[in-house]
């Protein structure tokens, strides 16, 4: 570890749980989640005077994350699929019903949206903003994997997509 | 249709469950630094000028570095202790499954039932409502059905258990709603035993024995009720435990899994006798069955009888990105990334496989398996190894 770190680590050691559980919400299994919070945190102690200054350590840490996990990740991914064993061997150890499980089958940026709205409670506009895409393709996906999922989106979603859908009321929002 | 709630509530709950490591997180960022600096390295390396400033780097790393990092000169998997390929160790004990049943339906072998039986889920692609259990003889390479699954319901898959009678199991029938399921393993029609909801729902261990179904909460506590159905019961002086396999339990989960935990205590659930675990100060995810104890310390792994006597090291065990927390299997055997060690004899069977799976069911499993050639498991029945003596 390197001098002057002592802030850093005090840090981790303080949200590093927290940290592994928003990374397992995010990756659905804890090898994942436990590369992804280290890859972060690495990235964090390269910028850590600055982070510490300018901006939160965590929402710099949750907003890598959620970053990471989308892009290459997925490189990753593959490498456990190509192997073909069913689920249920060994890394499949938690089952939380059958919502957590269909959130697996999901894709990823999918399920990152619901995170991000569901788990972190941030607005579309904040989502948008961390992964770098427009606030509609936020909604949309959101709208996608909630559908997928059989969940009904609140009064206040649905009148925003079914806007959305039909061009005719564009006006109206 | 579902709420926004139960989206909501699914994800706290999972997130509540992960897996604590939390301790290894600054290791694990120190580690990721050092192999950064080592591909940097690498890098630098490229250039022929300054071959000599990266052998003088790369010196210094190295010798700080941990194993199986992506180095200059890729380090080699820390080395199984070799003994035989697991086809010449216990040739007895090694046989092909076909992947495809001849309707079609995917089978997965679950856990071993006796040294010639193990039993098998079989599913139609698709169609993952459908399905049956089934036992495959490898003496007379045949199977036969034990049970159609009850259709409406989705199967929890660690979570089937069998003594020498009969077969348990459970479904998930909705939210918070679990059922527990039999049927004799000769064959037969399965049953409902019993219901569970809300926080009676989430088990993390299950057994049969007799005419009782055993199980335990993930939150700690044992139960049982009768196969025959009724309401259950929970086992007096059971807070905090976890069932291993009927009669033992423990105070920590039976695995395998990526908890730091260490068991401190061995009970026996007929006698209410408990053993106590003497573990190394240090000693991480600690499990026992009734006679070794198999753990992680600052050296690796290792095991130990339940009194910390007999303790030895033990390199290359089964699980990503560290070794799974779990007791021996059959007080007898340890998995390997690439194998299986036997306590008893000493002898390790290697398996060459890309992945190797350990069957997953409600007790402990007593099957391994992997992919030789494609559309066919290789199937490890531990219950076939002959015994030490």
């Amino acid at each position: 570890m390197r001098p002057g770190d002592v802030e850093f680590d005090d840090f981790v050691r303080a949200r590093g749980p927290a940290l592994l559980r928003y990374g397992y919400v995010l990756t659905g299994n804890a090898d994942d989640a436990a590369d992804l919070v280290q890859e972060a945190l690495l990235k964090l102690s390269d910028s850590w005077k600055r982070v510490r200054n300018k901006d939160s350590p965590e929402a710099y840490v949750r907003t890598t994350m959620a970053r990471q996990h989308i892009s290459w990740w997925r490189r990753r991914r593959r490498e456990h699929l190509t192997d073909d064993l069913p689920e249920g061997s060994y890394t499949d150890v938690h089952t939380f019903g059958e919502l957590w499980k269909e959130l697996a089958t999901l894709p990823r940026r999918q399920r990152v949206v619901l995170v991000l709205r569901y788990y972190e409670d941030l607005s579309d506009k904040e989502i948008a903003e961390i992964l770098g895409i427009s606030r509609g393709t936020v909604r949309s996906q959101a709208f996608h994997a909630l559908n997928a999922l059989r969940v009904k989106p609140s009064v206040r979603e649905s009148a925003q997509q079914s806007v959305r859908q039909s061009p005719g009321n564009r006006e109206r929002a | 249709m579902r709420s926004e709630d139960e989206l909501i509530g699914a994800l706290r709950t999972a997130g509540e469950h992960a897996p604590d490591g939390g301790g290894d997180l600054l290791a694990g960022v120190a580690l990721r630094r050092r192999r950064r600096t080592r591909r940097r390295v690498r890098v630098l390396a490229a250039a022929a000028a300054v071959v000599v400033l990266s052998v003088g780097i790369r010196g210094a790393v190295l010798s700080g570095g941990g194993g199986g990092d992506m180095a200059t000169t890729p380090a080699p998997e820390p080395p199984v202790p070799r003994s035989a390929p697991v086809e010449e160790l216990w040739p007895g004990a090694v046989f092909t499954l076909p992947v495809e049943a001849p309707d079609g339906a995917r089978r997965v072998p679950m856990t071993g039932i006796s040294p010639t039986e193990v039993l098998v889920l079989a599913r139609m692609p698709g169609k993952e409502g459908r399905g049956r259990l089934e036992v495959y003889d490898s003496a007379a390479k045949k199977s036969r059905l034990v049970a159609e699954l009850p259709g409406s319901r989705q199967f929890v898959i660690p979570s089937l258990a069998a003594d020498g009678r009969n077969v348990v199991w459970q479904v998930s029938a909705g939210k918070s709603v679990r059922e527990i399921w039999t049927a004799p393993l000769a064959g037969g029609k399965a049953r409902l035993v019993t219901e569970l909801t809300g926080s009676r729902s989430d088990l993390d261990a299950i057994s049969v024995n007799g005419d009782q179904v055993i199980w335990s909460e993930r939150s700690g506590g044992v139960w049982r009720v009768p196969v025959a159905g009724g309401a259950p019961d929970r086992i007096t002086a059971t807070d905090g435990l976890h069932l291993l396999r009927w009669p033992w339990a423990s105070d920590a989960p039976a695995g395998p899994d990526l908890d730091d935990r260490n068991q401190t205590v061995l009970v026996d659930l007929t006698l209410i006798t408990s053993h106590e675990v003497d573990s190394r100060p240090g000693a991480k995810g600690v499990r026992c069955g009734p006679h070794w104890c198999l753990g992680r310390g600052a050296g690796g792994s290792f095991l130990q009888r339940i009194n910390g006597s007999d303790l030895r090291d033990i390199d290359g065990v089964f699980g990503h990105p560290k070794p799974l927390s779990m007791a021996p299997l059959l007080n007898r055997f340890v998995p390997l990334k690439h194998g299986v060690h036997d306590v008893a004899t000493g002898s390790t069977a290697t398996i060459k496989a890309r992945t190797l799976a350990l069957g997953a069911a409600g007790e402990p499993s007593t099957i391994l398996y992997w992919i030789k050639k494609q559309g066919s498991w290789e199937v490890l029945n531990l219950a076939a190894v002959p015994s030490a003596q």
